[in-house]
């Protein structure tokens, strides 16, 4: 049996354990999205910190904001390499996802055991003009799993190969 | 029959519109009368606003709701058949295209409520094995319905087919389950467990009773007043009490054992194994052998020194069928060689370990650290309120939970065999699960901020049925362990003695 590496729009084949996988990177415009995403969810904290004005005691209002804003540049810092970590590869018979900065982990989903693909678009995705591909198996946890930050093509591409594979079994 | 062929991406009939029209109304329509019930009692009397205004409100605004809420729905929409998926396109923020390939929709629901009758429509939910995805739902008409279920009928494939058609082997045989067995498995269980939960029933049925006489609660606690220090004045009244009170709970349990699994009778053959047990109520239920995903064989102190084990079947859970009864725990004997043999095959036992790695002591640090803080808060409340006696309480908690941890970290350990692969886990109780390699749907490895300096890494498994973590595995054997369970059971041999993969 053979497991090898498939690196899409390129013919070169390697026999590689999942560890030492060439990871595609996702394209770069994911990292402003989740820039966008995570200012958003900072505006949000920011507003509702600002409840704490209601209090008699204004320096709890000031010391929110800060612990938001100190949050929000650690997590500006970590976005950057979070995004350079995350990645998929794909081999003839699994799908693999790397993902965590902080607790790294790496996802492998056999093609034989997948259930659905959906190639899924939300607004901030739309902007960007990038999808994601997700894909659902039978398993009772770790039941699905998002590739974000590819292009049209590129979902549309792993989607293809994947379905096709889905019908074959271990060699 | 309409003959149509699904191949180009269509909307639903319109009839779908009306349906999704009303669903919509009927939801929105409780919520709106609501407030225009309030709107009426808190306005109509100062004259503000006229009765016909607030109906006309009411029901203008359901109808203009639903038909906003129902074009939303409708219009994105879209469904084909192609290359053998049903590609089902949908959502109208999220824009989502989910492709299902036809020969792996397990089953196909329909709905026929009074709406649908009335538009001679039908509501078609297709459902795979995934456990928790978002459901794919049509509705489509008669003519559309027929066609699709042909095209459907076409590709699915012979063997999804045979699994669904029930078997009858004339060499089926009957085991039966001795009740002595039953009880005395049932004793040699958790009593910890079965005391919190029939103490919760005691309390539930003591609850009932105070309710029942107010005189004969105030009756109660005057003879409690009045004898208090009689009764519990010395440590060893207190002791016959609380023995008292747990054999009491005890047979409480053992009847609710009796009651559920009673005269439990097995019929089984190579394909399937059919369970019926109960006293006053049988029940029954089947397992194929290609559902199972797991077996698990739990073995505690008391049940290993008597010979016995608790066995549990698991099987896939779908997202239409997911309930307890999937799962059968059998207490007793120690049958766990007869049911392993008839899933794994008469040779299960000579197999070897190809590969294996155990836990370090992450586990114990891992089970430690939510009881420890638990434990120190509690410790600080207790210290606050100056009641220093009961920080005993917190200190024999940590000495269980440091048992618990160490055992657990004993336990804790994956072996890779050739064609099934093992978990070993539990606490206190030995807890053995079998798995074939098959049945493995995905593998996960986990890295803490911790793994560079130890090594350590952790392995998630997860069949249809079940979910194990496997915490603080050396990181070298880990990565060929997850590696070799992906290459499955034929190819593991070959994988190991493989020089293409260096570590």
């Amino acid at each position: 049996m053979s497991n090898n590496q498939i690196i899409l729009g390129d013919t070169k084949m390697e026999i590689q354990p999942v560890e030492d996988l060439d990871y595609t990177p996702v394209d770069v415009r994911y990292r402003a999205v989740q820039i966008v995403l995570t200012a958003c969810l900072y505006a949000m904290f920011a507003m509702l910190t600002l409840f704490l004005l209601l209090l008699e005691d204004k320096i709890w209002f000031v010391i929110g904001e800060c612990i938001v804003l100190v949050a929000f540049s650690v997590n500006m810092i970590i976005v950057r390499k979070a995004w350079m970590f995350k990645g998929y590869a794909l081999r003839e018979n699994d799908i693999s996802y790397r993902s965590g900065i902080v607790f790294p982990t790496v996802t492998t989903m056999p093609y034989n055991r997948l259930q659905q693909v959906s190639v899924k678009q939300n607004p901030v995705g739309r902007f960007f003009k990038l999808y994601s591909v997700v894909v659902v198996n039978g398993a009772q946890a770790i039941y699905s799993m998002s590739i974000p930050g590819l292009t049209k093509e590129r979902a549309e591409q792993i989607k293809s190969m994947m379905i096709e594979r889905m019908g074959y079994d271990r060699d | 029959m309409t003959g149509i062929d699904f191949s180009r991406p269509q909307r639903m009939s319109i009839g779908a519109l009306f349906i999704i029209f009303a669903k919509n109304f009927r939801h929105i329509i409780a919520p709106l009368a609501s407030v225009a019930i309030y709107k009426f009692f808190t306005s109509y009397s100062d004259g503000e606003i006229g009765l016909g205004e607030i109906l006309l409100f009411c029901l203008g605004g359901t109808v203009i709701l639903s038909i906003i809420f129902a074009l939303a729905s409708y219009l994105p929409k879209k469904f084909y058949v192609r290359n053998g998926n049903l590609i089902f396109i949908h959502g109208l923020i999220n824009h989502e295209t989910t492709s299902i390939p036809l020969d792996r929709i397990h089953s196909l629901r329909t709905e026929k409520g009074i709406w649908f009758r009335l538009l001679g429509m039908r509501g078609i939910i297709f459902d795979t094995i995934a456990t928790r995805t978002e459901e794919v739902e049509l509705i489509l008409d008669e003519g559309e319905w027929q066609c699709l279920l042909a095209v459907i009928e076409k590709e699915e494939t012979p063997q999804q087919i045979s699994e669904t058609v029930i078997q009858r082997h004339p060499d089926r045989r009957i085991v039966h389950f001795p009740t002595k067995n039953l009880l005395l498995a049932s004793l040699c269980q958790n009593h910890l467990n079965g005391l919190a939960v029939l103490g919760s029933i005691l309390g539930v049925v003591f609850d009932t009773l105070s309710d029942f006489s107010e005189n004969a609660n105030n009756d109660v606690a005057n003879y409690l007043d009045a004898n208090f220090e009689t009764m519990v004045g010395s440590p060893l009244r207190i002791i016959i009490l609380l023995g008292v009170i747990y054999i009491v709970i005890l047979m409480l349990w053992l009847g609710t054992v009796i009651l559920r699994y009673y005269d439990m009778t097995m019929r089984y053959d190579k394909n399937r194994l059919t369970f019926s047990y109960g006293l006053l109520t049988r029940s029954s239920c089947s397992f194929f052998f290609d559902k199972i995903c797991t077996i698990r064989v739990k073995r505690n102190i008391l049940e290993r020194k008597f010979g016995l084990c608790t066995l549990m079947l698991k099987q896939a859970l779908f997202a239409s069928a997911q309930k307890e009864d999937d799962n059968m725990k059998l207490y007793g004997a120690d049958s766990s060689d007869f049911f392993l043999k008839w899933w794994l095959g008469e040779d299960y036992s000579k197999d070897e370990d190809i590969i294996s790695a155990r836990s370090g002591r992450g586990v114990l640090i891992h089970s430690m650290i939510p009881r420890l803080s638990f434990t120190i808060v509690v410790g600080i409340v207790l210290y606050y309120f100056q009641l220093y006696i009961w920080e005993l309480l917190p200190g024999l908690y940590i000495l269980y939970s440091l048992a618990r941890g160490v055992f657990l970290m004993q336990h804790s350990k994956i072996s890779l065999r050739d064609s099934y692969f093992i978990v070993n886990t539990g606490a206190f109780a030995e807890t053995v699960n079998y798995i074939k390699y098959s049945n493995l749907e995905v593998v996960r490895i986990r890295r803490t901020p911790l793994s560079r300096r130890f090594h350590r890494v952790s392995l998630e498994l997860s069949t249809s049925g079940t979910t194990f973590y496997i915490r603080s595995l050396e990181e070298a054997k880990a990565k060929k362990i997850y590696e070799a369970l992906l290459y499955g059971a034929e190819n593991l041999h070959n994988f190991l003695q493989s020089s293409t993969f260096a570590l």
